[in-house]
């Protein structure tokens, strides 16, 4: 029933003083923090954090057309061109950028689908669609126009793994094969036993 | 005016009940910039150096310990099988460690002016039901030196922060390596020092 995801705090959520507040979002819902580490990752394990294949730039260059179409923005005068994978590529690099800004937070949680339940807590990576209560919606206005008029990414602030196998992926990136040491939270009494 | 650095340890008992969010960030707050951070089982031989392993430590734990029983009218010898303060002392530095061992520990080091003096503000008196409201263990625990004697074991008190700018040098030397701290300026910064 317990499963792992992957959590990082990234840059600008690092700057503005919300490291407590994500873990607290977290913590409150009944995830347990099995590690955490502050850092400042190279460009190279920053870009193989992502999977970077052809099919992934599309569906990233996909991403960015549906939310250039949503708001009404020219895809074609920013970036000059409306292939997918190309604009996957562009945006790829910039998301490298961004995350370069400063040291991250890479957390694993661990929890009943901890895994949706993290996404959920985040809330869509576009913050004027996320659902409000989550942390995009409570702490970003940023918008696709907004960020490519200022040649850069939508700065999502949090990373959360999409699936448990992109979680075992990313945990095994980040951590290795690191044993995590279990231990009893308040809830666990309540709602594990 | 130079920053100071101050360790920050969030023990088993803020862990286990789920309030480090909240703990850090009451710090984050007041504008102290968390340089490193980990979240770990901590060893032994980290939480044994953690505390000084010094015969005026043991003596100074020791007779705090045998004055606190004193006080209530208990007889330290019926708990420690002997009334010298140093062998007491080093009683209560193994169950210090076996209380940093219940779960993993939450581990942040934070910079700014005055460091030291904020995050021991921030935390209150290490004695909980002598902590004032508003700070870290007036607010989240209510543990008394008299319970922690009836159970032998030490109090409980969420966190430990560093007491004097040495040991707030020293403690952040021993639990992190000069690469685990990074370097760089909050949002609000100028804001906060810029004049």
């Amino acid at each position: 029933m317990t499963e792992q995801t992957l959590i990082i705090i990234k840059p600008d959520a690092v700057k503005r003083g919300l490291v407590g507040k994500v873990i607290e979002t977290f913590e409150n819902v009944g995830l347990k923090l099995m590690s955490a580490k502050m850092l400042r990752p190279d460009k190279e394990v920053i870009k193989n954090h992502y999977p970077g294949t052809s099919e992934w730039l599309k569906e990233m260059g996909e991403k960015t057309l549906a939310s250039f179409k949503q708001s009404g923005a020219d895809v074609k005068k920013t970036f000059k061109t409306e292939d997918p994978e190309k604009l996957g590529q562009f945006i790829y690099e910039r998301l490298i950028k961004y995350w370069m800004e400063g040291p991250i937070v890479v957390m694993v949680w661990a929890g009943p689908n901890a895994v949706i339940v993290a996404r959920k807590l985040r809330g869509q990576t576009i913050p004027a669609l996320a659902d409000a209560g989550t942390l995009l919606a409570q702490f970003s206005f940023d918008s696709a126009p907004l960020s490519s008029s200022l040649d850069r990414v939508v700065k999502t602030f949090i990373h959360a793994s999409g699936s448990t196998n992109e979680a075992q992926r990313e945990i095994k990136y980040w951590f290795g094969n690191t044993e995590f040491k279990d231990y009893e939270r308040e809830v666990d009494q309540l709602y594990l036993k | 005016m130079k920053k100071q650095k101050a360790l920050l340890i969030i023990k088993p008992d803020g862990v286990q009940r789920g309030i480090i969010g909240k703990i850090i960030t009451r710090f984050e707050m007041v504008g102290l910039k968390i340089i490193g951070l980990k979240f770990e089982m901590a060893t032994s031989d980290k939480v044994i150096a953690h505390y000084p392993e010094t015969e005026a430590w043991f003596k100074k734990v020791g007779e705090r310990t045998l004055t606190n029983y004193a006080k209530k009218g208990l007889d330290a010898k019926v708990v420690f099988k002997t009334d010298d303060a140093v062998s007491i002392g080093k009683i209560v530095k193994g169950w210090l460690v076996t209380y940093f061992q219940e779960s993993p520990v939450f581990m942040a080091v934070v910079e700014g002016y005055d460091c030291i003096e904020i995050v021991r503000k921030l935390s209150g008196n290490t004695i909980p039901v002598l902590a004032a409201p508003g700070t870290v263990r007036g607010d989240f625990s209510h543990d008394t030196i008299d319970l922690a004697n009836e159970q032998n074991r030490p109090l409980r008190n969420i966190i430990h922060a560093s007491d004097a700018p040495e040991d707030g040098e020293k403690e952040v030397n021993l639990w992190f390596k000069p690469e685990e701290l990074f370097n760089y300026e909050l949002a609000g910064e100028k804001f906060m020092y810029s004049k």
